[in-house]
């Protein structure tokens, strides 16, 4: 069978499905929802400008199953179809403030990747004014999620600890060939760039401030320490300012948490330093890591299995240029 | 039942996960299970020769080597029955840190096994940012324990699944379920 007939088939089969999801209800409709954005994607990604409207036009389902697959479609059109984020950018700011927390959850997580998908195609792009729009969107939805680090519900502060991580990343110059902020043309004047950095510096102070609060969930704790040693790592000019936060966790743990919880905060620290203290962006602060790790507990010989061998001899001839 | 998605994990994928997966799968959660250690250890004739094998290898192609290398003594310690009842669920151990799955919940069996998978999210870098909770709960390697831990893990879940927002309530539901069971757990949250 030759492929444009195979197109053909596949088109009048979509065009089913969408019938079909417009008359079903509840779990078929979502099952018939998923096929046809599978085939979009995939099969048929041609042909999305002409179907992507049927998929968008579920943002208001009332099945929080569907609403999570409009999601999942606009994330992978931002990813593989850039061009569409001029029409989709809107639906995702809906969708962060949902009124279920599921789907808030899962359209943060996918913000995530959104953004960085709008900053890839805006450092690429050509239509200034088709990129504008797109970025007052994301602005707006990302404010909208930075203020969500402060929400009753524990599980949209762990989305938005991490959709800010991704965020402090992106918005921090870097040498390596990561993508970020220092890939964008200084030509475009709806991005200020300095401003940029100066938000990244804000959300990473922000994050400290809250790693350090003491009435913070276990889980919570250790998704923001997480955020906090990735930024260390990937970001090495916060590097001294996270040993020092986490310093000051291990003396002041917050008192709500139970034994267990402490157990596997000091654990977790534990596992998150050993990991850190092996990645190059840590070399400059190895004494000052090797000091924590002995004050989380850690012995002289299990410091020594740590750190690698180059970085221990490094750090002896360092100390005896300084004496 | 919620559409929660488990994974359960042992050293080897042979008893502690095993056991505890096929409860999961009778009560219809939706659950894989896996092992974290380099190869799939099993008790040989003396301590000091145990039986190995790669993660893949069939649990039949295990039946079939250990029949074949003493029967009754492997039926006596119930390595075969245990074996047999593998088959039954999956062809062959998994090892936790060759899946490109996406779980909810991760539950180890071990500190080790715990620390193992904490330490293989640790050393990756996050891509679409889905957390998963992971939860450790003690469980000795033999087969009275393997069935306590199942029945421990099975209500633990149970009540997960019960949760309208796991993540939530997760710190409460561990904290209650611990005093529960009487056994220390420890927990914690990465992300794809």
């Amino acid at each position: 069978m030759s492929k444009p007939s195979t197109n053909i088939n596949a088109e009048k089969q979509l065009i089913q499905w969408i019938n079909e999801a417009g008359m079903s209800e509840g779990g078929k409709r979502a099952g018939f929802l998923r096929r046809i954005v599978e085939v979009l994607t995939h099969q048929l990604s041609a042909m999305i400008p002409m179907y992507m409207e049927n998929v968008l036009s579920f943002v208001n389902d009332k099945s929080t199953d569907i609403r999570k697959i409009v999601i999942g479609f606009i994330e992978e059109l931002s990813t593989n179809f850039p061009y569409t984020l001029p029409k989709v950018i809107s639906q995702l700011q809906l969708l962060v403030i949902d009124t279920v927390v599921a789907v808030q959850k899962r359209a943060i997580q996918a913000a995530g990747v959104i953004y960085k998908n709008v900053l890839t195609w805006i450092s690429k792009d050509e239509s200034v004014a088709e990129m504008k729009h797109v970025w007052e969107h994301i602005t707006k939805t990302k404010l909208q999620i930075l203020n969500m680090i402060d929400s009753e519900n524990e599980g949209i502060r762990t989305h938005a600890i991490k959709f800010l991580e991704e965020v402090v990343l992106l918005q921090t110059a870097n040498n390596s060939s990561d993508f970020s902020i220092d890939n964008i043309p200084n030509s475009l004047t709806f991005i200020n760039h300095a401003a940029l950095e100066e938000e990244a510096e804000h959300i990473f102070e922000l994050l400290i401030k809250f790693h350090n609060s003491q009435h913070i969930s276990s889980v919570n704790l250790m998704a923001c320490m997480a955020t906090l040693i990735s930024l260390a790592k990937f970001r090495p000019k916060y590097l001294a300012r996270v040993i020092h936060a986490l310093g000051d966790l291990h003396t002041t743990l917050p008192p709500t948490l139970s034994q267990s919880q402490v157990n596997s905060v000091r654990k977790h620290l534990k596992i998150q330093l050993i990991n850190l203290v092996k990645h190059t962006s840590s070399n400059d602060m190895i004494p000052a890591l090797m000091q924590l790790l002995s004050d989380i507990g850690m012995t002289q010989q299990e410091i020594n299995k740590a750190i690698p061998k180059e970085k221990r001899h490094k750090r002896v001839l360092a100390l005896a240029t300084d004496s | 039942m919620s559409d929660l998605y488990f994974a359960v994990v042992c050293s080897s994928n042979m008893n502690r996960s095993m056991e505890a997966h096929a409860f999961l799968v009778k009560k219809g959660f939706k659950v894989k299970s896996f092992g974290t250690g380099e190869k799939v250890k099993l008790p040989g004739t003396s301590a000091d020769r145990p039986n190995c094998y790669e993660f893949g290898v069939p649990y039949d192609d295990i039946y079939k080597d250990l029949m074949e290398k003493d029967k009754s003594y492997y039926t006596q310690n119930g390595l075969l029955h245990m074996l047999d009842r593998n088959r039954r669920i999956k062809p062959s151990p998994e090892r936790f840190q060759a899946s490109n799955e996406i779980f909810d919940v991760i539950i180890t069996c071990e500190e080790r096994v715990y620390d193992q998978v904490i330490e293989w999210f640790v050393s990756r870098k996050s891509i679409c940012n889905q957390p998963v909770h992971i939860v450790n709960i003690d469980i000795q390697d033999n087969h009275e324990e393997a069935t306590i831990g199942a029945f421990l893990i099975s209500d633990m879940v149970t009540k997960m699944s019960q949760s309208d927002d796991l993540d939530n309530d997760i710190d409460e539901l561990l904290h209650d379920f611990e005093a529960k069971c009487n056994r220390p757990i420890l927990n914690s949250i990465m992300f794809y």
